[in-house]
């Protein structure tokens, strides 16, 4: 079952504090997430509606609470709490940002816990079976691009997160809603008009704040990993022409360490599994500022035939 | 005075280089570092990996390593034992006594 085929009441019964959790499928996890606020519902509903459901009682590798916070706060500013499997893991925040602080604590849960994989801070999209790695800090325009992409020809397999399965090279994502912040929300509206957002929460940590709904075909093969091709460090400069540059090797494998979540704990077995996806990878700076002209250079880097020895 | 590679893992588990670059990546399974070195210091790594080697030995293979005439010949006395402190520091290396 998808949660678009759940019934809205159906929806908030399984979600309630008290109730059995809502069991929403994001593979290779499952989180069952609870909450007392009535909003979350329907952003789950609309954000997460091609997500399959998992059956009670299915493994579920995170459990999540969104809990309105009760105490003197509570009528002077409303806020709410993040925690998994009962423990407080942030500082309250205002209620109407409960959406995404579901999102940041899911990405928290799997970067926290999944250390099966190489975790890395990366958006992947994938085409023709081959994936796309853009790691990159925040403020390089990863996301925007990201978004931008996967409305012209590129399959999402997250914006935040690639696992790299360190046995078979496959990196995989979870397809989960893209974040998009300040300007870039309405750059996005602009440039897909079908795009579904959010409304923009101001005044987060991260400044004004929607989620846009991935797509359903992402969704349905968000279970399928891809075979790592390119690794692009991608950087958004106002007023610049759209031009990638080769970047080296040894660089990219440093900048990529920088951005993995676990990349020290793997020791050895993370230098070399890394060591290997940068070797089959390759390796290039970008720099943009027109989207359009991102997505055309895109689309020739995947018509491009592939370099000899890969 | 003598040097030598202090890991005791295979260097080529802890070394990664790519043709045509100038820098190579090192890991240090003892502090679980990653470090981005020239490929001078790579190459001296290899040199000194499982091996002790006096500072004129290393020179004159690091002198065959890149070739006949290379430009900066006389300087190179000098950047191989620049290279070695700096692997030293790094604890890569190791100076032992004659």
């Amino acid at each position: 079952m998808r949660v678009a085929d759940l019934p809205t009441a159906a929806l908030r019964r399984q979600l309630r504090l008290d109730g059995p959790g809502l069991r929403l499928a994001m593979p290779p996890f499952t989180a069952c997430i609870r909450s007392d606020l009535p909003l979350l519902a329907d952003s789950i509903a609309s954000m997460y509606a091609d997500f399959s459901l998992a059956e009670e009682p299915a493994f579920c590798d995170f459990h999540v609470e969104i809990r309105r916070v009760r105490g003197l706060l509570r009528g002077f500013r409303s806020q709410a709490e993040f925690s998994t499997d009962g423990e407080r893991g942030f500082v309250p925040l205002p209620v109407a940002q409960g959406f995404a602080m579901l999102e940041w604590g899911l990405n928290w849960c799997v970067a926290a816990h999944a250390h099966q994989y190489l975790l890395i801070h990366a958006a992947v999209l994938e085409r023709d079976g081959r994936a796309l790695l853009l790691p990159a800090p925040p403020g390089s325009g990863k996301s925007t691009l990201c978004a931008a992409l996967l409305h012209r020809g590129w399959r999402l397999l997250s914006d935040e997160l690639a696992l790299l399965d360190m046995d078979s090279g496959r990196i995989r994502g979870m397809a989960r809603p893209v974040n998009l912040k300040n300007e870039s929300i309405e750059i996005i509206r602009r440039f897909e008009t079908g795009a579904q957002l959010t409304a923009a929460v101001p005044n987060t940590a991260k400044g004004s704040v929607a989620l846009m709904r991935p797509p359903g075909a992402a969704v349905l093969s968000a279970h399928e990993p891809a075979r790592p091709t390119w690794i692009v460090l991608p950087r958004y400069r106002a007023g610049a022409e759209a031009v990638f540059t080769a970047a080296g090797k040894a660089s990219t494998f440093m900048a990529v360490a920088e951005q993995s979540f676990n990349y020290d704990i793997h020791g050895a077995r993370g230098f070399q599994a890394l060591g290997r996806l940068v070797d089959r990878c390759r390796t290039l700076s970008f720099e943009y500022s027109r989207l359009d002209e991102a997505v055309e250079h895109f689309a020739r880097l995947a018509d491009a035939p592939p370099l000899r020895g890969r | 005075m003598n040097w030598r590679g202090t890991s005791s893992a295979p260097i080529e588990t802890l070394m990664q280089s790519w043709e045509g670059e100038d820098q190579v990546v090192f890991f240090d399974p003892s502090s679980g570092d990653t470090h981005l070195l020239s490929a001078l210091a790579g190459l001296l790594l290899e040199l000194l990996d499982h091996r002790t080697q006096e500072l004129d030995a290393l020179v004159a293979a690091v002198r065959e390593a890149l070739g006949p005439t290379p430009e900066n010949a006389d300087a190179l006395p000098a950047q191989v034992h620049e290279h070695l402190q700096l692997l030293s520091r790094l604890g890569l290396v190791q100076e032992l006594p004659a």
